[in-house]
């Protein structure tokens, strides 16, 4: 068990104290009578969606077994890679340690879920520890398929004109550097997405608009090409951000092509190959940013409970309802975050959503209650247009646009107050999500 | 944000200030109010001149205090575009015109009463 750190307890401490002599109320959230009970909860990973998880739990029960297993020792800010990989953040910006995050009271195990048996209501470790359970919460996140592009090794990431902001801080780190060679000496720069579900769906496209403002400032823009190449008919999901993309692009000059996926790539003769719907097109490229094809941890596309038909199947999914995660065989089972198999939102701002949702309804089954709590969908992304600009777009299952400050900052508009939230407000927020606050 | 509390809404201001801006700021605020307070009290009213010469340092402290903002929020990077962008910079110019006047104003008026006695 690992205790939060004296210094953060001391800091909110303090400032616990600066809000009571500012004699503005608290919210319920600390004063709600805790819900005693003896239920095992097994958390699986200890990304932002099981720190939440396991912080909101821990607030909420008294007795419970709460177990979280995950045996990564740094905790990392993904939504900080584009920033690092952009040269505005150091590779440092987005680390943190898992331990800092765990919240008193429960039980981080460090070994890695090898197996997950929801009918034995069981997780196993690769170490041999078995954990039953009475609430299983799947917060694996996702695993990234490098090897799904033919000749594509994630040792190729900082080499070859080959960047990869999704990777880690490091290989953000190489992205920039290799980015930063390109925007001096101008060329062909390639950004794409892949056919799978990805994370933060918004970043291929962030780092094209990045990419091309650093050529501009760098007065090689004339003597360059930017080529994106979209995986189906589109460039964004939501159709009115989808217009204002394009209208972006083309103001800027990046050339798109449509319906196009990575193949392969050749990083002797840099060229990348694209299926098309009429074959393979080669695509020559002096700076390419990768990314790879995402799908679900072993443990979990080895398991009963991904999707078993339907376009989340192939990848392993979490077969969860869209509205509560709850999983839709297994009801004792909520899968959160990345791996949940639900049509949008594989960000943080999902997350922030989510966990309440999957929560809620445990505490209201352990109190033999039933609960109305709803997820709608909502997931959020700071879409950077330029160094200093970003829009603010947030939307939801039906692809509405959900503005956080309607009547001030309006979602298609290129803002440098959003800039300023993605690259300042966001990160602290974060933080305070892991600890279940917000 | 359902829950989000004060205590939150500190934590998070105090990351994106630091320790020193965020104790820093709002102590100057009270020294400056104190000062006013005081002086106006004493001199029971307000002194012109004195009030026109705080408005003009008034003025650079606005500009400070913009300068600040995108010091510690932008990353190194300033591109205000839209009317949210320009409310925002309106905002702490204004904030750092009035809190700088009252604080100028009652430095001025504690310094010019030692000078007298």
């Amino acid at each position: 068990m690992t205790e939060p750190s004296i210094a953060s307890l001391r800091r909110r401490h303090l400032l616990s104290l600066a809000a009571a002599a500012a004699l503005l109320p608290s919210t319920a959230a600390h004063s709600t009578e805790r819900l005693k009970t003896q239920a095992r909860i097994v958390i699986v990973g200890a990304g932002a969606a099981g720190l939440s998880c396991a912080a909101r739990l821990a607030r909420a029960l008294d007795g419970a077994s709460i177990t979280i297993i995950d045996p990564r020792q740094q905790h990392l800010y993904q939504p900080g890679y584009t920033l690092v990989a952009a040269g505005i953040k150091g590779a440092d910006y987005p680390i943190s340690t898992t331990a800092e995050h765990i919240p008193a009271g429960v039980q981080w195990v460090a070994e890695r879920v090898s197996e997950i048996d929801p009918e034995a209501r069981s997780v196993r470790t690769d170490q041999g520890q078995r954990f039953d359970y009475d609430f299983l919460f799947v917060t694996t996140g996702l695993v990234l398929d490098y090897a799904a592009i033919e000749g594509m090794d994630e040792s190729l990431i900082g080499r070859e004109g080959i960047g990869s902001i999704y990777h880690s801080p490091q290989a953000a780190l190489a992205t920039w550097q290799q980015m930063s060679r390109f925007s001096e000496t101008g060329g062909v720069g390639v950004f794409f997405r892949p056919a799978s579900e990805i994370k933060c769906a918004g970043a291929p496209l962030k780092y094209t608009f990045l990419s091309e403002d650093y050529l501009s400032r760098r007065g090689t823009r004339g003597k360059s090409q930017l080529i994106y190449h979209a995986h189906n008919k589109g460039l964004f999901s939501v159709p009115v951000v989808n217009e204002k993309v394009k209208l972006l692009f083309r103001e800027r000059g990046v050339q798109v092509h449509y319906e196009r996926v990575i193949k392969a790539i050749d990083p002797a003769r840099r060229i990348a190959t694209f299926t098309t719907p009429e074959g393979t097109v080669e695509q020559p490229y002096d700076f390419i940013n990768i990314v790879p094809p995402m799908k679900a941890p072993d443990a979990v596309r080895n398991s009963p409970l991904p999707w078993q038909s339907g376009p989340w199947a192939k990848d392993g999914w979490l077969e969860v309802d869209k509205h509560t995660l709850r999983h839709v065989r297994y009801p004792n089972v909520f899968g959160v975050g990345d791996i949940a198999g639900v049509p949008k939102g594989k960000t943080a701002a999902s997350v922030k959503w989510q966990v309440p949702v999957a929560v809620d309804h445990v505490l209201a089954d352990i109190a033999g209650k039933s609960s109305n709590a709803h997820y709608n969908g909502y997931t959020s992304c700071p879409l950077v247009t330029r160094l200093g600009r970003a829009m603010l777009v947030e939307f939801d299952y039906q692809d509405n646009l959900l503005p956080s400050f309607p009547g001030a900052i309006a979602p298609l508009e290129e803002l440098w107050v959003s800039w300023v939230l993605k690259t300042s407000a966001l990160h602290p927020t974060y933080i305070q999500m892991l600890r279940g606050r917000v | 944000m359902k829950e989000l509390d004060l205590v939150t809404v500190l934590t998070v201001l105090h990351d994106i200030l630091g320790s020193a801006l965020f104790f820093g700021l709002p102590a100057l605020a009270v020294l400056g109010i104190v000062a006013f307070v005081t002086t106006v009290v004493r001199e029971r009213g307000l002194r012109a001149r004195r009030l026109f010469i705080s408005q003009v340092l008034g003025v650079v402290g606005g500009v400070l205090a913009c300068c600040l903002m995108t010091r510690v929020a932008a990353s190194g990077t300033v591109s205000p575009n839209g009317a949210a962008d320009w409310l925002l910079f309106a905002t702490v110019f204004g904030l750092g015109l009035a809190g700088s006047t009252i604080l100028f104003y009652g430095v001025i008026g504690w310094f010019s009463r030692k000078s007298h006695s």
